[in-house]
């Protein structure tokens, strides 16, 4: 039987965003962007496209309550045929796999809502926009057809595009460009690996499940002389297509360009789409469309991700500033989900989903906390820059900031993984599932981190420690507002770090199904 | 009589131009011009007939030069909805005085009466001649632009270069009838299948067709004239010579290669073989990927906007042909669904840049900045009409896409499938430039425009405008919406080029 309320999930940030355009029209009061701060119009746009988020929110809280635990199977289904003749399917479902990251967004979207609430211009476009950038994740998150994941894929890199460009810093022109390139050819890749898997299938369809095991191994062509199967051809085309979504080293250009340029709520929706989401979707179409040539390829997975982990805590170290700080972090935290992914043991799969949403946890809190520092202070650099003047540096924030403070050191202790936060339980879960198959890259990937560790103590020290700077000296705390969104934050770093049982009961079914070679 | 009333629709257009005529030579300074009007409810009344001649079923008339059949029936209806969508931009013109509009518009029905007839072709005579009075007409339209070198120049390279081409049209047509005693298109297919002519003769005629059509669909290496004619001609005649072209070219493509060297294949309705004598695919197949990659890098790396629309048609074109190519039922489908899309993305795009450029006086992209401040909904409308052309997931476009690119797959034709795909990446990036140029200075930080056009805006952002946007607009949203059941009708309107 449908389940409409995952539908409702994802159509009411739509609905949202399209109310947010209806406002831009002119009607007696004038065109939406002339009106005034304290236009009662706009303040009601404001909280349409947060009980927008929100309600979606609460659909997605509701569907995850009524999930049953040790289920493996897709729950919350719902299913309809959207395009006949070629077999695609409206199909969404939330299963363990999945669970993890449409909490995620749940708690995530309302938020970065709630983080632009005073934004001077464009206020409506901005919260439109995201509201967009949050439906299309979730019917990627949920899909269980494969069309429709790349319809709502592709469809979440719009909206970027389009967030950067406006309202990002000086030169949002590029970094916009570069992202949208970069999101372009990755989109061309997964459409061809898409169209690949699904002409090679018999009988064909575009259902996942379907799919799964449909694709013959041996099935492939000639090209330029050299014979291809279909299966590395699509499995390499997708892994690619998703490189050019995530902050992949050297593919990460665009990534930190954007960490640069774009304001602090959409450098998060950027993090959630480009690191939780990407690798779920690796996670899943490789395990269950490839599982022959994705453990033959297992390998190389994982020395990607230590490459990542190496390279981003490498380059973190060399940072001063905030934005490209978090950035590279984020090529760390993607790196950590890669060498999960490629284990053989269900404890590294469970660790990897579940770090999918503490890491993402964890970055949206630093990251929105960056933006609010860069705000008020008009800078973002934490150390000593060879030939800079003190004064423009950050420093002390805790002594008038102590709020911010606190979100800052459990958000950092996440990401360094400090027992009874979020961050132990799945990076311990990821480096037991690992070792078990590659000790070098574990050993390699916790060397690494004592960079990433050393690299944000470092930061933490210079920035809310130490003396104030003539930049921090009238800088205020949280304002409520603030810390309205960043605690709940807080408390699900925490909640998930002294109580994992309920979310790894229910990521576990799911995992072991997969790995034993059925589709959930 | 039969036979007459399939002439109907053709009938009542030259109705309409008769009308017309008769109304501009009678007018006499009135306030109220009705010509639009009036064309507009002979274009209806056109298009009931077609609706009406759908109850014959397939047949033809004249000997078999004139057949009505699916195909038929449906371009039929899309050359009448294109003309009447070109009155509506005609109205908003500032190009275009409302005293010549008249002239416009005998044109743009005499094209629309070709588009027509060619619809039914079965001769290759008529198809030439067919051609003729479309790319006749269009020229005549993209030479509008009072006082503009360039809309001349577009005028005189459109009537040089269609001339050239229909000549080796020509001559294609007189050596198939030289060899074969016929100029119908499936008596001919009958002479070259016996085998009695000589596969020499065969390429050559294939090859002086293809040169002759392949001019109005802009095929790469015979573009060339594309982009400088819709660059230089008024907007409105801009957007119907860019649509026109297109829908004759495809039309004659389909109807000589399915008719003359395409076999049914042994299941019938679902692919062509090709003629056993002449494999004509291998040499079409790299004009489709030159066409295909040509376009998009023109695209991205023009300075004005009605340049870039023309590159990015281009490489349409190419999966157009790529259609032709593959030739099975799904691909010849979603060549007319791209065709639809075409029509309707083209128009749109290309009112929108009428738009601009009466605001801005020109539509050179590094000063088009802080267009999309003074215009944000019809900036964002020309971002979704170039969107659903090429074809950007999950715009309409896309499905027609995507079954080509496919069909490809399945027929193993990878490469142009790479092609395809490759297009679509780089005709984005291509929007994605001119986004850059509209958008302009609309920062965070509450800066004013540097131009004077918001001044202008008010007194252009009228209802009639939106309105007219809404018309272009809706179809592309239904067709999104919609495109199982429109691909369910397109198949059975293909399916009766194999007489089903």
């Amino acid at each position: 039987m449908n389940n409409s309320l995952i539908s409702l999930m994802l159509l009411l940030p739509f609905a949202g965003a399209v109310l947010q355009a209806a406002s831009t029209f002119p009607s007696r009061r004038g065109r939406g962007s002339d009106r005034t701060e304290n236009d009662p119009e706009r303040d009601l746009f404001r909280w349409v496209a947060f009980a927008s988020s929100f309600s979606s929110a609460i659909c997605g809280l509701i569907l995850l309550f009524q999930m049953k635990a040790g289920a493996a199977d897709p729950q919350h289904i719902e299913t309809f045929s959207w395009v006949g003749a070629y077999s695609i399917s409206y199909a969404l479902a939330i299963d363990g796999m999945s669970a993890p990251v449409v909490l995620l967004i749940s708690i995530v979207f309302p938020i970065l809502v709630a983080a632009e609430w005073l934004r001077p211009r464009g206020r409506q476009g901005i919260h439109g926009l995201l509201l967009l950038v949050q439906s299309s994740l979730i019917g990627a998150v949920c899909a269980q057809d494969l069309f429709l994941l790349f319809f709502f894929w592709s469809l979440s890199a719009f909206p970027i595009y389009f967030l950067i460009g406006i309202w990002g810093g000086d030169g949002r022109e590029v970094a916009a460009f570069r992202s949208f390139v970069s999101s372009s050819m990755g989109n061309a890749l997964f459409f061809g690996a898409m169209l690949l898997v699904y002409y090679s299938s018999e009988p064909r369809s575009f259902l996942i499940a379907d799919l799964a095991g449909r694709v013959p191994p041996s099935w492939g062509f000639e090209l330029l002389g050299i014979k291809v199967a279909v299966t590395e051809l699509s499995f390499f085309l997708m892994a690619m297509g998703l490189v050019f979504r995530a902050p992949i080293w050297p593919f990460h250009g665009w990534f930190i360009r954007s960490a640069y340029q774009a304001p602090a709520s959409v450098l998060v929706a950027i993090v959630v789409m480009g690191i939780p989401v990407s690798s779920l979707i690796f996670m899943r179409l490789s395990l269950m469309l490839f599982p022959q040539v994705f453990s033959a390829a297992a390998t190389g997975v994982v020395a990607v991700g230590v490459v990542n982990i190496v390279m981003g805590g490498l380059c973190a170290l060399a940072q001063r500033e905030l934005r490209p700080l978090l950035g590279y972090l984020g090529l760390g935290q993607l790196g950590m989900l890669l060498l999960g992914v490629a284990s053989p043991d269900p404890a590294g799969l469970v660790g990897v989903v579940y770090q999918q949403l503490v890491s993402g946890l964890a970055l949206t809190g630093l990251g929105l906390l960056i933006g609010i520092i860069v705000e008020r202070a008009n800078l973002d650099s934490f150390g000593d820059i060879k030939g800079a003047e003190k004064v423009t540096r950050l420093g002390g924030l805790a002594h008038q900031a102590p709020a911010a403070a606190l979100v800052a050191a459990v958000a950092c202790a996440s990401l360094l993984g400090v027992p009874g936060l979020g961050g132990f339980i799945s990076q311990s879960l990821l480096m037991i599932g690992g070792y078990a198959v590659n000790p070098w890259a574990v050993f390699v990937a916790v060397v690494a981190m004592i960079f990433t560790a050393i690299t944000l103590l470092g930061m933490y020290r210079h920035a809310f420690l130490g003396e104030l700077t003539p930049a921090t000296q009238s800088f205020s705390d949280l304002f409520s507002r603030e810390r309205l969104f960043l605690i709940p934050l807080v408390f699900a770093l925490v909640l998930f770090g002294v109580y994992p049982k309920p979310m790894v009961d229910l990521i576990r079914p799911t995992v072991a199904k997969l790995m034993k070679g059925g589709s959930p | 009589m039969k036979e007459l009333m399939y002439l109907a629709p053709e009938g009542f257009l030259l109705l309409t131009i008769m009308g017309v005529i008769i109304g501009e030579l009678g007018y006499r300074g009135e306030r109220i011009r009705t010509t639009g009007l009036s064309v507009i409810l002979g274009l209806l009344a056109a298009l009931v007939q077609v609706v009406l001649l759908g109850k014959y079923g397939a047949s033809s008339a004249f000997s078999g030069t004139f057949r009505l059949d699916g195909v038929a029936i449906a371009f039929k209806s899309i050359s009448i909805v294109l003309a009447i969508y070109v009155i509506g931009t005609l109205q908003f013109s500032r190009e275009i005085s409302p005293r010549r509009r008249g002239e416009f518009l005998v044109f743009a029905l005499t094209a629309t009466t070709g588009l027509s007839i060619l619809a039914s072709s079965n001769d290759l005579f008529l198809i030439y001649v067919a051609l003729q009075l479309v790319s006749m007409s269009t020229a005549m339209i993209a030479g509008f632009g009072t006082g503009s070198v360039l809309s001349a120049e577009a005028a005189i390279k459109y009537q040089v270069l269609g001339a050239v081409t229909g000549f080796f049209f020509l001559f294609g047509t007189a050596l198939a009838f030289g060899a074969t005693g016929a100029t119908q298109l499936d008596l001919i297919h009958e002479a070259f299948r016996s085998g009695g002519v000589s596969p020499l003769l065969v390429s050559v005629v294939w090859i002086l067709l293809f040169i002759g059509l392949s001019f109005h669909l802009a095929v790469f290496p015979f573009h060339t004239w594309f982009a400088d004619a819709l660059d230089g001609a008024p907007a409105p005649a801009s957007g119907f010579l860019a649509v026109s072209t297109r829908l004759a070219g495809a039309l004659a493509f389909v109807r000589i290669v399915t008719e003359i060297f395409g076999e049914q294949g042994t299941a019938i309705g679902v692919q062509w073989r090709i003629l056993e004598s002449f494999d004509w695919t291998k040499p079409l197949a790299g004009f489709v990927a030159l066409t295909l990659l040509s376009g998009p890098f023109l695209a991205i790396s023009q300075g004005r906007a009605r340049r870039l629309v023309g590159a990015l048609a281009i490489s349409e074109a190419g999966f157009l042909l790529l259609g032709v190519l593959v030739l099975d039922l799904n691909a010849l489908a979603a060549t007319f669904f791209s065709l639809i899309i075409g029509l309707f993305a083209l128009l749109g795009s290309f009112f929108v840049i009428q738009l601009l450029c009466d605001d801005a006086g020109h539509d050179d992209l590094r000063r088009l900045k802080d267009e999309f401040q003074a215009r944000v909904f019809e900036s964002l409308m020309l971002i979704f009409f170039l969107c659903a052309l090429i074809g950007i997931p999950p715009m309409p476009g896309f499905f027609a896409k995507f079954s080509l690119i496919g069909a490809a797959i399945d027929r193993g034709r990878y490469f142009l499938a790479a092609c395809g795909i490759i297009a679509i990446t780089v005709n984005s990036l291509a929007i994605t430039r001119l986004f850059f140029n509209l958008m302009g200075h609309f920062a965070a930080d509450g800066s004013t425009p540097a131009s004077g056009v918001v001044a202008i805006k008010s007194r252009r952002n009228g209802f009639g405008v939106r309105l007219f946007l809404f018309a272009l607009l809706m179809p592309l949203v239904l067709a999104g919406l919609f495109s199982d059941p429109l691909f369910r009708i397109l198949r059975v309107a293909t399916n009766s080029l194999f007489g089903g």
